[in-house]
């Protein structure tokens, strides 16, 4: 199994959407770790712990951007675990689950409109 | 003979009182404190959170190219994150309690830093306070009640 510590392998700042934001932005991440792991069909264990926390816009972007480009909720869920032991960490799993249904419901309504 | 039964009845007396001070002692001063400790750790995120909530508001009344607002927003990054790690140690010996404020902390904290939150070029959102203020009341008014629901005497060896 794959493991990504994300202080370690991308930054220990997560924080901006997009490139010009830094470099501990959510695009990158996503497309740099995200992306490829789900291609892979690999199991994928995301460690959480050690940076100085998550703002909800990287997040959103990196998680949310998955199902923006078109992979399926259920394919992030087999495909990622999180881990999350130091405190105040754990909420951010629920968090990265509430961006990816929030995600889901924006889809479903934007293909509804159209 | 009497005064032998006496001497040993009085000694035994002596060193179960004794005993039944020290362990009541342990467990009053244990749980006092555990209260006091309950209360700095409701106190400290009371504060933590109000203090975020006014940089918050400040962050979001700008647009980012008038003013680099890279400090601010670390201040309330970090003011976030403190706040996580005292709700998951004042609620430790309580799940629900915990899972139950983690869950408003974490709409608490979506209200400030979701959108263009650390993104160069962010525009100023004045109505973003309004979604922070009452985040943040019911963050607090959670947090208080759990607060007081937290077991009184959780004994610990």
């Amino acid at each position: 199994m794959k493991i990504i510590r994300i202080a370690e392998d991308f930054s220990e700042f997560p924080g901006g959407r997009y490139p010009e934001d830094g470099d501990g932005n959510g695009t990158t991440f996503r497309e740099k770790f995200l992306v490829p792991a789900i291609e892979s069909n690999e199991k994928v264990t995301i460690v959480l712990d050690g940076t100085r926390g998550y703002p909800s816009s990287f997040l959103e972007e990196a998680f949310g951007g998955l199902i923006r480009n078109g992979i399926p909720a259920e394919k992030i869920e087999s495909c990622f675990s999180y881990v999350a032991e130091q405190p105040g960490f754990a909420r951010f799993i629920d968090m990265i689950s509430e961006h990816v249904s929030r995600a889901v419901k924006a889809r479903i309504s934007t293909a509804a409109k159209d | 003979m009497d005064f032998w039964l006496t001497a040993l009845a009085t000694i035994v007396g002596v060193l179960i009182s004794g005993a039944v001070k020290l362990l009541f002692d342990h467990f009053v001063s244990g749980a006092s404190l555990q209260q006091a400790q309950h209360d700095d750790d409701l106190e400290a995120i009371i504060r933590a959170s109000e203090e975020a909530r006014d940089r918050a508001i400040e962050y979001w009344a700008a647009n980012d190219a008038e003013k680099s607002s890279f400090p601010l927003g670390a201040a309330i990054s970090g003011r976030l994150l403190f706040i996580g790690q005292v709700v998951d140690g004042l609620f430790e010996s309580d799940v629900a309690f915990k899972k139950a404020v983690n869950t408003e902390l974490n709409r608490y904290d979506s209200a400030i830093t979701h959108g263009n939150f650390s993104s160069k070029n962010r525009k100023a959102e004045e109505n973003r306070s309004i979604e922070i203020e009452a985040a943040y009341y019911t963050l607090h008014y959670r947090v208080r009640r759990c607060r007081r629901k937290l077991k009184r005497f959780a004994l610990k060896f």
